[in-house]
């Protein structure tokens, strides 16, 4: 027995067992399954579960092990003259139709119980709630919805306040068309500030917005929960709409929080898990605990 | 050489691959080795005793052959130690008593002999087990009596049903410690309002108005007084609230007078003049009628339930803070982890933390709110004394048992006990629109709370008396007597009280009557100038 070729194989067989070992390894990570041996079991677990809600999973459920920390804002004040001047410029003269100078637009403000303030302008009526959440009604009048998508690429590359709103999804239905923007941090979805394009068949439409002022992150940072311990969460607390089924079209992690009247607030991670008939669900991605 | 790097390296990775099984197996390591979560179990005070979760609103002490009423507020030293005391001594004595459930006669028959009475309030109800282990359904205690009669002494434990305690030694020393306990010559005096008495207002010319308390007598009385025991009703010595007996001479103009004269329990007819009339010249030669230049006025006045009015009392208004509770501390005690509580700073000052399923506000002024609405229950099962007992934890653990608070009220509701505290100060409630702290315990735990205690910090004026009850009613009465048509009046409750004012600052308590007619609602009245707050 020549014990040196003994040793080269046994080192080769070693090596490749290792190799094998590494590449279960990453795999399960990939799969964010905690324990290997229990993975078939979990996973048809969750299927079933997902099966009893009438839901099904359309979509891979990203990796876990990832760390977030808190984010901090504070709500944009607008200037409702420099708002309404950036849409009036771009909705009022499309198509060049009509030149309009900054001179020749009127605001006209009310305050209703110091919670709307509302603010007219040519043809349009802007609602700002207290919140800070804003609506700008009738700007999408006499535009077909051809043009939608052109008008809203427009505003997005053109109006300094919606410059960071990203595409986030569309929803469409028989009279009625709405895109969705969500804003952005640093590569992170914040889905609590929005825009939203609605367009209808008349042809008309409003603009919804909520921005907020991201002031950084907190400090601290900490392990967000797997997507599948997300999914289970979400799961406990899901009551399918009239019993029909439907699926999950999108599992994401991003930042969300309710409108507040505040001077600042954190903001956690959630796990935002989007349906097809529509309805979204945030998932706190530190504590479990649905968010909406 | 090479054959030893081979031993190595094999070595190497025999030992790599029994990590990586191993990791394989029991999954990879933690990012970050956090500490179990836990509440901070730190209890801002220690709970309180029993004696102190519910004491009475008030004690009473009534010796037999003697008028005087000896009256111990809450928030006095003498309270806390005759409270104490007999809560001690009920304990030691009740598990060896025998009990019986005696008629109201039997009950009236034993009274009539006590030498003393002690007279314990409870609301809100106190629940028997906190005294005693009675088995079987404890009752929900109103009233304690202490007495010793016939050598025996006597413990009657009035809820919804009465029962006597009896227990035959010779412990009567023992109930006389009590009393020797409390300092009662410190303790100050109290009348105890009549069932129904007669407001007796003279207006003379020279604006001083005089203001007394006319007795009527029962029928039986009126006959064997009548000629040889007529009062003055006249006395015209400006002693406010001066309590007469008898009003047979205002009694003839009451009799002609046209509105409904109230009878009291006796069937007596309190003496009674509706209107301001002139007195004639024959009257003039009685006594007992005022002189031609003034007016008098009566009102009949029914009372509710028991009221004591403590004698020569006297106040100052008081400044008083907001109670300051550090706010890093009351964080960790209501979230299991307090970094998963984000914050939210209100545009307001105050500074909300949420982890999705409950919020604590923290005021700028002090106080503090905090919501779990996923511990609301649509029927609650947990008992009263038990809610009692986690309120007290509660209180303890979110901020600290208060030092001069006492629980003012509860409310049984499907969702649980909804139970409210109120400061004292001086042995005075401190009346705010709200109570100082509200607390909602059921089964799950504590949907609610909300804390807002105020607390003394000075006095800002010397101390001066409070005037006559009598005045207090009549004032009610002058501001409102178009709410008493028939000059006849019903009160549920009168009370020395402290009534608070915010300021900018803090907070100014001013010491008032607390009026409360059935036809006025509660009505506060400054104690020097009688002008409503």
């Amino acid at each position: 027995m020549d014990l040196s070729r003994a040793k080269t194989v046994l080192i080769a067989a070693f090596f490749i067992l290792n190799l094998f070992l590494l590449y279960q390894i990453w795999v399960e990570d990939g799969r964010d399954n905690p324990v290997l041996f229990g993975q078939k079991e979990e996973v048809s677990r969750l299927e079933a579960a997902l099966q009893q809600a009438n839901l099904s999973l359309e979509t891979t459920l990203p990796r876990g092990g990832m760390r977030a920390a808190y984010l901090v804002v504070m709500p944009w004040q607008p200037d409702l003259e420099e708002v309404a001047l950036n849409f009036w410029q771009l909705l009022a003269n499309k198509d060049g139709e009509e030149t309009l100078l900054p001179d020749d637009l009127q605001v006209i403000r009310e305050n209703n119980d110091h919670n709307i303030t509302i603010c007219r302008f040519g043809s349009y009526e802007m609602l700002l709630l207290k919140e800070g959440s804003l609506l700008l009604r009738h700007a999408f009048r006499g535009l077909t919805r051809e043009k939608l998508g052109i008008t809203v690429d427009e505003l997005i590359k053109r109006v300094p306040f919606l410059q960071d709103f990203v595409y986030d999804y569309k929803a469409e239905e028989e009279e009625k068309v709405v895109l969705y923007y969500r804003q952005d941090y640093e590569g992170f979805p914040l889905y609590a500030g929005y825009l939203q394009f609605s367009h209808q068949e008349e042809p008309d439409g409003d603009i919804y917005l909520y921005r907020l002022e991201p002031l950084g992150f907190a400090e601290q940072q900490r392990e967000v929960i797997p997507p599948s311990t997300a999914l289970w969460r979400f799961l406990e607390t899901y009551t399918a709409r009239d019993e029909v089924p439907t699926a999950i079209v999108e599992f994401s992690l991003g930042y969300y929080s309710e409108e507040y009247d505040a001077q600042r607030w954190e903001i956690a991670p959630v796990w935002r898990i989007r349906l097809r008939n529509g309805e979204i669900y945030y998932i706190n991605a530190f504590t479990g605990y649905r968010e909406n | 050489m090479i054959e030893r790097l081979k031993i190595v390296l094999l070595v190497g990775l025999i030992l790599l691959s029994l990590y990586l099984t191993y990791i394989l197996w029991f999954g990879s390591p933690y990012l970050e080795e956090g500490v179990l979560p836990r509440y901070k179990f730190a209890f801002f005070t220690p709970l309180p005793t029993p004696d102190a979760l519910l004491p009475p609103t008030a004690v009473v002490l009534q010796r037999q052959g003697t008028e005087e009423i000896i009256l111990f507020r809450r928030g006095t030293r003498e309270f806390d130690r005759i409270w104490q005391a007999a809560y001690e001594f009920l304990q030691r004595k009740l598990p060896g008593a025998l009990g019986e459930r005696p008629g109201e006669k039997e009950i009236e028959e034993i009274l009539q002999e006590v030498s003393f009475e002690l007279l314990f309030r409870f609301n809100p109800p106190l629940p028997e087990s906190f005294l005693w282990n009675r088995g079987a359904f404890p009752e929900e205690l109103h009233t304690i009596r202490l007495f010793s009669s016939g050598g025996k002494n006597y413990a009657l434990l009035e809820g919804k049903e009465k029962v006597l305690y009896c227990w035959i030694d010779q412990e009567e020393i023992e109930l006389e410690e009590i009393l020797s306990a409390a300092a009662i010559n410190d303790a100050p005096t109290a009348e105890k309002l009549l069932q129904s008495f007669v407001l007796q207002v003279m207006h003379p010319l020279d604006g001083n108005r005089e203001v007394a308390i006319v007795v009527p007598l029962s029928k039986n009385e009126k006959d064997e007084d009548e000629g040889e025991n007529r009062a003055d009703t006249n006395s015209g010595d400006g002693v406010h609230g001066e309590v007469k007996e008898d009003a047979s001479e205002a009694g003839p103009k009451a009799e002609d007078a046209s509105d409904p004269v109230p009878e009291d329990k006796d069937g007596a007819a309190p003496a009674i003049k509706s209107e301001a009339e002139p007195v004639s010249a024959d009257e003039k030669e009685d006594e007992s009628i005022p002189p031609a230049n003034e007016f008098i006025e009566y009102w009949a006045i029914t009372v509710h339930s028991n009221i004591y009015i403590p004698n020569l009392l006297e106040a100052s208004e008081l400044y008083l803070t907001q109670e300051e509770l550090p706010g890093k501390e009351l964080v960790s005690a209501f979230f299991l982890d307090p970094a998963m509580a984000r914050r939210i700073e209100e545009r307001d000052g105050a500074i909300y933390f949420t982890d999705g399923k409950k919020g604590l506000r923290l005021y700028a002024g002090g106080a503090v709110e905090y919501t779990a609405p996923g511990l609301e229950v649509s029927s609650n099962r947990l008992s009263y004394s038990s809610a009692l007992l986690e309120a007290a934890e509660n209180q303890c653990l979110y901020g600290g048992w208060p030092a001069s608070a006492f629980l003012e009220k509860r409310e049984k509701t499907a969702g649980g006990y909804r139970f409210f505290w109120r400061s004292y100060a001086r042995g005075l409630p401190l009346v705010t629109e709200v109570s100082s702290c509200e607390m909602l315990v059921n089964d799950e735990g504590m949907p609610y709370y909300r804390r807002n205690f105020y607390v003394f910090s000075r006095d800002m004026g010397e101390q001066l008396p409070f005037p006559h009850y009598s005045d207090a009613l009549f004032q009610v009465i002058n501001l409102h007597r178009e709410l008493f048509p028939n000059q006849e009046a019903t009160l549920l409750a009168l009370e020395p009280v402290y009534r608070v004012i915010p300021d900018v600052t803090g907070a100014r308590a001013v010491p008032a009557w607390a009026v409360h007619f059935a036809e006025t609602g509660r009505i506060f009245l400054h104690w020097q100038t009688m002008e409503p707050l």
